[in-house]
């Protein structure tokens, strides 16, 4: 399995694509929303995008619209992988899932394995 | 209102590192990585204390050459995990400062690790830790190769303090840091400004060199 790792901690991503990879999941891994955006133009076997939505300087709401206007990268699943509380909020579920968004993690509450097998399940 | 913000930044801050070493935990290979981050979640800690309980620090003569040298040196193993080259630059000869000798070098540590964080791109990037004379005395401080850090920074990285998750993409993380570092330059009778060093832009403070040894001198 393939995924596309967005994460602006450049520490946190390495210590996860090392969890993932020991797992048999391949990653790339992007700092920022443009050059993940770059990452689908280069491949085009990604399996799930897993995506803190915190970002740098372009959020990654607006990365997850950007990705849906385009025809290839629409059904592409995403997860979110976040240290914003806010965003889990009940009210806002049918949005991101009107996105592609298959779940929402909350990172200082979530395992790896949680993590692994919500990704699974969503590719 | 401004210190309640400044808690909150805190805890996201000091949240996201716990999460990043429990990670590092997770994977076992990474005690160097684990060591550095519990030393940068505990001077945040530590820094936030010594703000707030406005300690009087007993000034001294303190070389800002081995300070440089002793926060390099404490944040070497973060630059080779984040993939960034550290150096340091000492211009002149360095008269002595009169300052306190461990907020120096807190202040320096919290700007070294900031401005690390937001050197995490795939770029090449080198941080500098410099120090040259004025005509004011001596300023010290972190140069970004990549970043052109200036004095709005600072002031974002105020105003958006536990409102925004990165009030300065330059500054990496939750500006807490900055923030801090400026709190305790305020103990030394300074304040972090935007500093120009061998043609690079970033963030120091200035220090008065001690009369005693010019006096000698």
């Amino acid at each position: 399995m393939n995924i596309l790792l967005i994460e602006p901690d450049k520490l946190l991503a390495k210590n996860l694509s090392s969890q993932f990879e020991s797992k048999g999941v391949n990653v790339d891994y992007r700092f920022s929303a443009q050059t993940a955006l770059d990452a689908l133009d280069e491949k085009s076997n990604i399996h799930c995008i897993v995506i803190e939505i915190q970002l740098g300087l372009h959020n990654g709401v607006e990365y997850l619209y950007e990705i849906r206007s385009h025809a290839g990268w629409q059904d592409i699943p995403v997860v979110i992988h976040t240290s914003n509380r806010n965003v889990l909020h009940e009210e806002f579920r049918d949005g991101w899932a009107s996105l592609g968004v298959r779940d929402i993690l909350y990172k200082p509450q979530i395992t790896f394995s949680k993590l692994l097998s919500t990704i699974k399940q969503a590719a | 209102m401004e210190s309640a913000r400044l808690y909150q930044a805190l805890t996201d801050q000091i949240q996201h590192l716990l999460l990043t070493i429990s990670h590092a935990a997770a994977i076992d290979s990474s005690g160097e990585q684990i060591e550095v981050l519990s030393k940068h979640a505990l001077k945040i800690i530590d820094s936030y204390t010594c703000s707030i309980n406005q300690v009087k620090l007993e000034l001294e003569p303190v070389n800002v050459s081995s300070a440089l040298y002793d926060v390099a040196h404490s944040l070497r193993p973060l630059s080779r995990q984040l993939g960034c080259d550290l150096s340091i630059d000492v211009r002149g000869m360095q008269m002595p400062v009169m300052t306190h000798r461990q907020t120096l070098k807190d202040i320096l540590f919290l700007l070294g690790s900031s401005v690390l964080h937001s050197h995490s791109s795939n770029e090449k990037s080198e941080l500098v830790f410099g120090a040259h004379s004025t005509k004011i005395g001596v300023v010290a401080g972190v140069f970004s190769s990549i970043h052109n850090i200036t004095q709005s920074d600072i002031r974002q990285a105020h105003q958006l303090l536990g409102r925004a998750h990165t009030p300065s993409p330059l500054l990496g993380s939750s500006g807490t840091s900055i923030v801090l570092a400026d709190k305790l330059s305020q103990q030394l009778n300074t304040s972090l400004k935007s500093i120009r060093h061998n043609a690079i832009n970033g963030i120091g403070v200035a220090l008065n060199t001690s009369n005693q040894l010019q006096l000698v001198s």
